[in-house]
């Protein structure tokens, strides 16, 4: 059985924060290319990294940077300001609550604590809307979106481990 | 080790953190309502978007590929059907083909036992056009070949489509087609039916108007246009395009020439036909009186006769420009002829 367990305490801070904010740029920047396939629903890539690097070490996401990533992906999408910064900032809230359920569980609560930050997520989108005064559009489509992104999380999950280990973050895995 | 009374201040401090900017964001949804929106944030936007469109189209590169590919395989999925589709349609060409040949042979048996003659076109000057930037006219181009090659004003300019245009100046090896496109182009033209006349009027877009339409019946759409041959602008029959009516509900012609790139062409050398001396017309003696309806009807009918383009193109011609061209030529003209004459050789 894999679980998951942080990195180990004497890996190299710098390193580790260029990782984690390179692979958040990256995922912003994947999730807000235009589609030239339409609106295809695609797994909520930045989500997905604020809660993996949020719960594998709470310091190297800090609240304020995924704050920032939210409002850089506004800029990017054309969505409301405030709107991602606000996901975003749900989604790295709900990891550091669900940290110590998840940290070491096997695959199942590993999803499961994705599912949570997802649902944050999905309540931030509906109080931005209210607080934008736009009227809420709730498509099937997003939920498939919501849905996508728990179900794919493991394979992000496992190219970031990997990733970690590669760039000498330690183990991360036992 | 940490101090449990500093983990208490980290979790207060973390908390504090989150509270600030979940009101943070609150306050941006709050400012960036559609009602009433800082300016500052679509420049923002505009800024981040000029910043991220070369990496986005990086990034975008692959997803791009796909949906290339995907086009591709529905193509070749769909091949089977459009190769049915062609095939019927060259079975209902052929019949149309049998038909236009027959047609042909039939045309030419008239013509010879009626003597028919036909335009008298000599070979072709073939010659390679560029376009030209910085002359007269807004929609001309250069040809490879002048007085060298017997070329001269007014021969007609072809592609294998269609009409393109005339030659409006030669130099010792080269000469300058004004396109039937230009502001100052004006062409007679007819249906090929023969049985509405028109200008084609350029007007410096792709597709001319057609001006002081007349005729037995009304223009409709998809009627195909060639020259008239009146005026002696150009031979009667040169094909130019399709009619059509367009977005600001005039009616315009979808030029052949314009479906290819004009580059290699034929300039049919043509003399149009020279009118009779002043001296050589016999004087036609005035009519007798009559009454007043028969007057009109007579007048009308004259009309006709001399004006193949009717008279509301004469009513539609600038006058400026009608008495100009009368003074110049020293005679009457048609309106047709005044209208194809019009502006030729001044751009504008």
């Amino acid at each position: 059985m894999i679980r998951v367990r942080p990195f180990e305490a004497e890996s190299p801070t710098s390193m580790a924060v260029i990782i984690a904010m390179v692979t958040l740029a990256a995922s912003i920047l994947l999730f807000a290319a235009p589609r030239p396939l339409g609106p295809v629903p695609i797994p909520l890539l930045p989500v997905m990294t604020v809660y993996f690097w949020t719960v594998a070490r709470p310091s190297l996401m800090p609240a304020a940077a995924a704050f920032f990533a939210g409002l850089a992906m506004d800029l990017l999408t054309w969505t409301p300001m405030g709107f991602w910064a606000l996901g975003l900032l749900a989604a790295s809230g709900a990891a550091r609550i669900l940290r110590p359920y998840v940290l070491g569980a096997d695959l199942w609560r590993r999803m499961a604590g994705m599912a949570g930050a997802t649902a944050a997520v999905a309540v931030a989108g509906l109080i931005a809307f209210g607080a934008a005064d736009r009227p809420v559009q709730a498509t099937w489509l997003q939920l498939v979106q919501l849905i996508l992104t728990v179900l794919t999380y493991p394979v992000l999950e496992a190219a970031f481990f990997a990733l970690g280990r590669g760039a000498g973050l330690g183990r991360g895995r036992a | 080790m940490i101090e449990p009374g500093s983990w208490r201040r980290r979790t207060r401090w973390t908390r504090l953190t989150y509270g600030l900017l979940a009101v943070a964001a609150i306050v941006l949804l709050l400012l960036d309502r559609p009602a009433a929106r800082p300016a500052f944030f679509d420049t923002l936007r505009a800024g981040s978007d000029d910043l991220a469109a070369p990496v986005m189209s990086g990034v975008s590169a692959p997803l791009s590929g796909i949906r290339s590919l995907r086009e591709n395989l529905k193509e070749h999925w769909a091949v089977h059907d459009q190769n049915e589709a062609l095939r019927a349609r060259l079975e209902e060409m052929e019949g149309w083909r049998d038909l236009a040949l027959s047609l042909r042979d039939t045309v030419s048996a008239y013509e010879a036992i009626l003597e028919v003659p036909g335009v008298a076109f000599v070979d072709p000057v073939v010659a390679w056009t560029v376009a030209e930037s910085g002359g007269p006219f807004q929609h001309a181009r250069l040809m490879t070949v002048g007085k060298d090659k017997n070329v001269k004003p007014g021969y007609p300019v072809l592609t294998d489509r269609g009409l393109v245009g005339r030659v409006v100046s030669v130099a010792e090896r080269s000469s300058r087609v004004l396109l039937l496109t230009d502001s100052t182009s004006r062409v007679p033209v007819m249906t090929e039916d023969g049985e509405v006349r028109s200008v084609l009027w350029g007007d410096n877009t792709n597709a001319p108007k057609l001006e002081f339409a007349s005729g037995s019946r009304r223009m409709a759409e998809g009627d195909r246009i060639v020259t008239s041959g009146d005026a002696g602008v150009f031979p009667r029959g040169l094909p130019i395009g399709v009619a059509g009516v367009t977005g600001d509900e005039l009616w315009r012609v979808a030029l052949y020439s314009d479906s290819e790139p004009i580059d290699a062409v034929w300039v049919y050398p043509y003399e149009p036909i020279a009118p009779p001396p002043p001296e050589a017309v016999t004087p036609v003696a005035p009519p007798p009186a009559e009454p007043a309806a028969d007057e009109t009807a007579a007048d009308d009918a004259a009309g006709d006769e001399e004006s193949p383009g009717g008279a509301d193109a004469a009513d539609a011609l600038p006058a400026d420009a009608a008495a100009a061209e009368g003074e110049a030529d020293g005679e009457a003209e048609t309106p047709v002829q005044q209208a194809a004459t019009a502006g030729e050789g001044q751009p504008e």
